[in-house]
């Protein structure tokens, strides 16, 4: 997910823009999210719980 | 009476409603600081201060024939430029929406006119509220009044640093991931994040939808309650928006402190600045003196705060500028548009658990608030930092360190109220946050008022 043709790619694909510049600081960002994302596995029944999701109550009757 | 440039709104009500002073004197004397002191502060966009002129007058003569409306009228107000306004260019802080001009006001904007507030000017904020320094590489960076070689947080900066210096009487901001509380706990004011769905976000510019909120910013507690009770309320345009009934919340901010019972997450004990320590060291003893009940809790879910906001902000903000990121890249910011596009490169799977802990971070916060009244932690864990030449790597160098002090309170909609708590070693101001269960801005709007008292920063706003 941190690789640097991983960034590269995934934004090619998606038409979106590659600034040299920009890789560094994109990968330290998706490196710290993988790193928060280890908190997860002290909660092993996360999935027990329903995501939080905008619910529109007007549309639900 | 005293320098109009530091009197809040509780203070200036009275003489407008006794008719000891105009609103037009108020609003001339602030535009006049705002020519004086904005060039170098760089806190509005776009100053109004004909329209601002044309309201004064209006309300001047509604107090005159006897039309007082309540302690709002004639009082000027800056608006954060993510707020739309009729007719007004709206720039969210970016080139991309330089030329934006609405074709309505944001609800909560309608609401402070209505209520016979003076809107002076649009105001500066970093660039479409996802950063917290304040930088605006288009518009200008905002600076911390305290010392200008400071950033005053964001990204409601050009909010912080005007009350902070005199040049506006009160401010909207907007809160996606601490972007009251920050730049309040930098420049030394007071900012609500209220309740999500408390305040309409309708006619607001999205950064994360799931997250953002609107909230009050002044220079006292009691000035916070007074927006809060015009700002809240049902808008059936919000699909959000709580039907909650909006209770008077500056009714008990004089009950004191005495038995509230508060709990220190271990959470907001890890990796302090020595200065944010030593102080909040010395607020906690503070607040035991008032009659607090103290005590360290454990909250174990906070730790999954950091990768549930990031995917969460990071993603539903790229959601919203895709198309834009495909079209115009130019146009955004280095930080910003490395910001979104990590977005972009993270995966549902990730969207999703991040909703999941979500709501386990809620279910904890309830398990504590059956414990204790209210949480408090440090609003950030840093002392405001100097602008550095490499603004990039220091904006999300910013964000890593402060986004996992503020951003919990985003994850669950909680309210949170950010109060100055002293002065650090380089002579700028630093916050800390009461956090309180859902609806609960009276009690933290009392404890705030409370801890007001203390003059945390003595009388060094007023300079």
């Amino acid at each position: 997910m941190c690789n640097i043709n991983f960034i590269k790619q995934g934004l090619y694909v998606q038409n979106l823009p590659i600034y040299e510049a920009d890789i560094p600081y994109i990968q330290d960002m998706l490196h710290t999210i993988q790193q928060a994302q280890l908190a997860l596995e002290a909660f092993p029944h996360l999935h027990d719980e329903v995501p939080i999701t905008i619910v529109d109550k007007g549309l639900i009757r | 009476m005293t320098d109009l440039s530091f009197l809040t709104a509780s203070e200036l009500a009275p003489f407008i409603q006794s008719r000891q002073l105009s609103p037009v004197e108020l609003t001339e004397h602030l535009l006049n600081r705002i020519t004086q002191f904005d060039p170098t502060l760089r806190t509005y966009i776009t100053p109004l201060p004909d329209l601002a002129m044309r309201q004064a007058k209006e309300a001047e003569t509604i107090i005159m024939n006897g039309g007082y409306k309540g302690p709002l009228h004639g009082i000027p107000i800056g608006v954060k430029d993510n707020f739309y306004t009729k007719g007004i260019r709206t720039t969210v802080g970016s080139k991309l929406l330089a030329n934006f001009i609405p074709d309505k006001n944001a609800t909560t904007v309608d609401k402070l006119l209505n209520a016979g507030g003076i809107m002076l000017g649009k105001q500066n904020m970093h660039e479409l509220a996802a950063g917290s320094t304040g930088t605006n590489p288009y518009f200008g960076n905002t600076l911390n009044p305290w010392n200008i070689q400071y950033m005053p947080g964001g990204s409601s900066s050009g909010a912080a640093s005007s009350l902070a210096s005199g040049l506006t009487t009160l401010a909207t901001g907007t809160d996606t991931f601490g972007s009251i509380r920050l730049p309040a706990s930098m420049c030394g004011i007071y900012g609500l994040k209220p309740t999500y769905g408390l305040v309409s976000t309708h006619g607001v510019f999205p950064t994360a939808m799931s997250l953002d909120t609107a909230g009050p910013m002044a220079r006292s507690v009691s000035d916070l309650a007074l927006m809060l009770t015009y700002m809240a309320g049902y808008d059936p345009s919000d699909p959000a928006s709580l039907e909650t009934s909006i209770l008077d919340y500056g009714e008990s901010l004089y009950t004191g402190i005495k038995g509230i019972k508060i709990g220190i997450p271990t959470y907001y004990l890890q990796d302090l600045d020595p200065d944010v320590e030593r102080l909040f060291t010395k607020a906690i003893e503070n607040l035991k003196y008032l009659g607090a009940q103290v005590r360290v809790i454990d909250i174990p879910e906070l730790s999954m705060a950091t990768f549930s906001s990031y995917a969460t902000v990071t993603g539903e903000a790229s959601a919203y500028h895709h198309k834009w990121l495909q079209t115009y890249p130019e146009y955004y910011s280095a930080d910003i548009r490395t910001f979104f596009l990590t977005g972009t490169l993270t995966n549902t799977p990730q969207y999703i658990q991040a909703q999941q802990a979500r709501r386990k971070i809620v279910k904890a916060f309830q398990q504590a608030f059956l414990e204790v009244d209210v949480l408090l932690g440090p609003t950030i864990p840093i002392t405001t930092p100097a602008y550095s030449k490499n603004w990039l790597e220091q904006n999300l160098g910013v964000v890593k360190r402060t986004l996992p002090f503020t951003s919990p309170v985003n994850l669950t909609g909680t309210p949170a109220i950010s109060v100055p708590m002293g002065i650090d070693r380089s002579g700028l101001p630093v916050g800390m946050q009461f956090i309180g269960n859902h609806l609960s801005e009276k009690q933290l709007l009392q404890i705030g008022s409370a801890w007001e008292r203390t003059k945390p920063l003595g009388n060094r706003l007023e300079k």
